[in-house]
């Protein structure tokens, strides 16, 4: 819910039981920018300290998160200098709930 | 509820133009929302999360009257500049682009987000858009 109210975004698929369950998704979902989240602080993770100013982020919401559901990032290194970062914030079944590409100043 | 012919429509969608802009105050109630997902730096300067959840309450604001089942399916940020300078940002959206592919409605748009005159970020969010 403090997303919610960060983002002044009450949609009732992200925060109405009765309205979701009866939506295509059957539960509540996060909003895919909390999800996005996990992404920022996974960078802090490996590059602490490091400004982000400078950075180009594309990301693709592939696919919901049910409210307390648990996700994970993972974070893939450049496959060569210069290219972006790959990272994924994966749902418990491992299906993408999103996929970035991360390019760093 | 709204009825129908309320809703921002895609038809109604011209490339190239200004939606509109608005104000987003980081206030204090704004703040412990944020305190409870992340993490505020005593310098003011603005995580990541919380600029684009600032971006994304800026353009809920701007593009309102939005029709239920909307999908948000992509988002492309460059971040210039994490100063916030007081509690005040503007938020400029516009709309950059729509296409209809496979029977389904993209709508394109181009925020920004300032602090006085210094841009913040630049954004592209991609809608999969209902009506």
């Amino acid at each position: 819910m403090n997303y919610a109210h960060l983002t002044d975004d009450f949609n009732p698929i992200h925060v109405d039981d009765d309205f979701a369950a009866k939506s295509p998704f059957g539960k509540t979902i996060v909003h895919g920018t909390l999800s996005l989240t996990l992404v920022w602080d996974l960078l802090a993770q490996f590059y602490p300290g490091r400004s982000l100013n400078g950075m180009q982020v594309k990301v693709r919401f592939t696919a919901p998160v049910a409210v307390g559901e648990t996700v994970t990032a993972t974070l893939k290194d450049a496959d060569a200098p210069g290219s972006p970062l790959q990272v994924q914030v994966l749902r418990e079944d491992g299906q993408p709930a999103l996929t970035a590409e991360v390019t760093l100043p | 509820m709204r009825e129908p012919a309320d809703y921002r429509t895609f038809d109604s969608f011209q490339p190239g133009a200004l939606i509109g802009e608005t104000e987003v105050r980081l206030d204090d109630t704004l703040k412990a929302s944020w305190e409870g997902i992340g993490q505020l730096p005593p310098d003011g300067r603005l995580p990541p999360g919380l600029l684009v959840a600032l971006l994304m309450r800026g353009y809920g604001q701007v593009v309102d009257r939005r029709p239920p089942g909307n999908v948000h399916a992509g988002l492309e940020i460059d971040l210039l500049d994490d100063r916030l300078e007081g509690d005040r940002m503007r938020v400029v959206v516009r709309c950059a682009d729509k296409e209809l592919r496979k029977g389904r409605r993209w709508v394109h748009f181009a925020a920004e987000q300032f602090c006085g005159d210094r841009c913040l970020a630049r954004s592209r969010l991609t809608l999969l858009w209902a009506r």
